[in-house]
């Protein structure tokens, strides 16, 4: 341990010779003053830059707001819209409704119709044959089977 | 307040306060209050290079900052505290560019000694040298209490608190300090120790 009137000797000692501070620039006050001007004018633009970006935001909620109120007064007007055309009657998908006299005659031409497909004369069926038969493969008496000869 | 009003008795919490409000003519009163006491010992911690850019680095920190200073009360300590962390990003900067005790900057403290040489006595140039030859030897953790408390004359409390240290760690670095510098001193030649 050192003797406290050593320690006391030594920091008399280091405070009597320590380097001489140098002198400052003489313009050195003013710098740092302007230094501070400086960052104080740069603060202000800062937060007027905010305040601006602050202001600017509301507007793009707006938009948002707009977007998203438009996108319900669409999507409310399709359906508005469809239920008038429904209540007005209107039915896309309905098939039109026939008097009962036409729908007879409809009756009695498909019945006709029908009943001529499943009764057909000889000549209209050997005709049709005559036009299918090449699917059967079935060779007949009056055919030769092909030679290479 | 009015500015004949601003005299050395007004205390650094009134001029804090005003600086709050915007007033720069207050900001001013405290620099001109400290900017002996950062130069200083932005000198004994950092040499002369770069000596009034880095108090003006102090005084902008300070100036940034005082809108989150706590306790007004506690303004010099807290001076003390943004000078000492200027200082040691400096000497980061400086160990850096491994300039930091370069032949370059023991040449500019031979001008300015050389240049003294007629004016001063040149036992106090000499003596002024091995001071700061002792300082520069420290490790800046031990520099930096033996500038505070030793040449700054401030008490070990509060020196704890500008570097954030434990008040016992404070007095072993004290101790440690001295006894270097004093071991230094007396193998140059200086008996009085």
């Amino acid at each position: 341990m050192n003797n406290p009137s050593s320690d006391q000797e030594l920091v008399k000692f280091l405070n009597k010779h320590r380097p001489t501070l140098p002198e400052a620039a003489p313009d050195l006050e003013l710098k740092i003053l302007a230094a501070i001007e400086n960052n104080q004018a740069n603060l202000v633009n800062q937060t007027h830059r905010e305040k601006t970006r602050v202001t600017a935001s509301p507007k793009s909620n707006d938009r948002l707001k707009i977007s998203s109120v438009s996108k319900w007064a669409v999507s409310s007007a399709i359906a508005a819209g469809l239920l008038v055309l429904w209540s007005a009657g209107y039915r896309p998908f309905e098939t039109a409704q026939l008097p009962d006299e036409e729908t007879a005659k409809l009756e009695a031409f498909l019945v006709t119709n029908w009943e001529g497909v499943l009764h057909d004369s000889p000549q209209e069926n050997m005709t049709n044959r005559s036009q299918t038969d090449w699917l059967t493969f079935s060779p007949g008496a009056d055919s030769e089977p092909p030679t290479n000869k | 307040m009015p500015a004949n009003v601003l005299t050395d008795d007004c205390s650094d919490s009134d001029l804090v306060a005003q600086c709050l409000k915007g007033d720069r003519t207050c900001f001013r009163y405290l620099y001109q209050r400290y900017q002996h006491k950062v130069r200083s010992t932005l000198y004994q911690l950092c040499g002369p290079s770069l000596l009034d850019d880095l108090a003006q680095e102090v005084f902008l920190r300070v100036w940034k900052g005082l809108p989150k200073l706590k306790h007004q009360e506690n303004f010099s300590t807290w001076l003390y505290r943004i000078t000492w962390n200027v200082a040691s990003d400096q000497r980061q900067a400086f160990a850096k560019q491994h300039s930091f005790d370069s032949q370059l900057k023991n040449q500019e403290v031979m001008d300015g000694i050389i240049i003294k040489d007629n004016t001063s006595d040149l036992m106090q140039l000499h003596y002024e040298d091995l001071v700061q030859r002792g300082l520069d030897q420290l490790s800046f953790e031990h520099r930096s209490v033996l500038v505070l408390h030793d040449l700054e004359d401030i008490p070990q409390k509060e020196v704890a608190q500008i570097l954030g240290l434990p008040a016992g760690t404070v007095k072993s670095r004290v101790f440690y300090a001295r006894n270097a510098v004093r071991q230094f001193l007396q193998k140059e030649g200086v008996s009085e120790l």
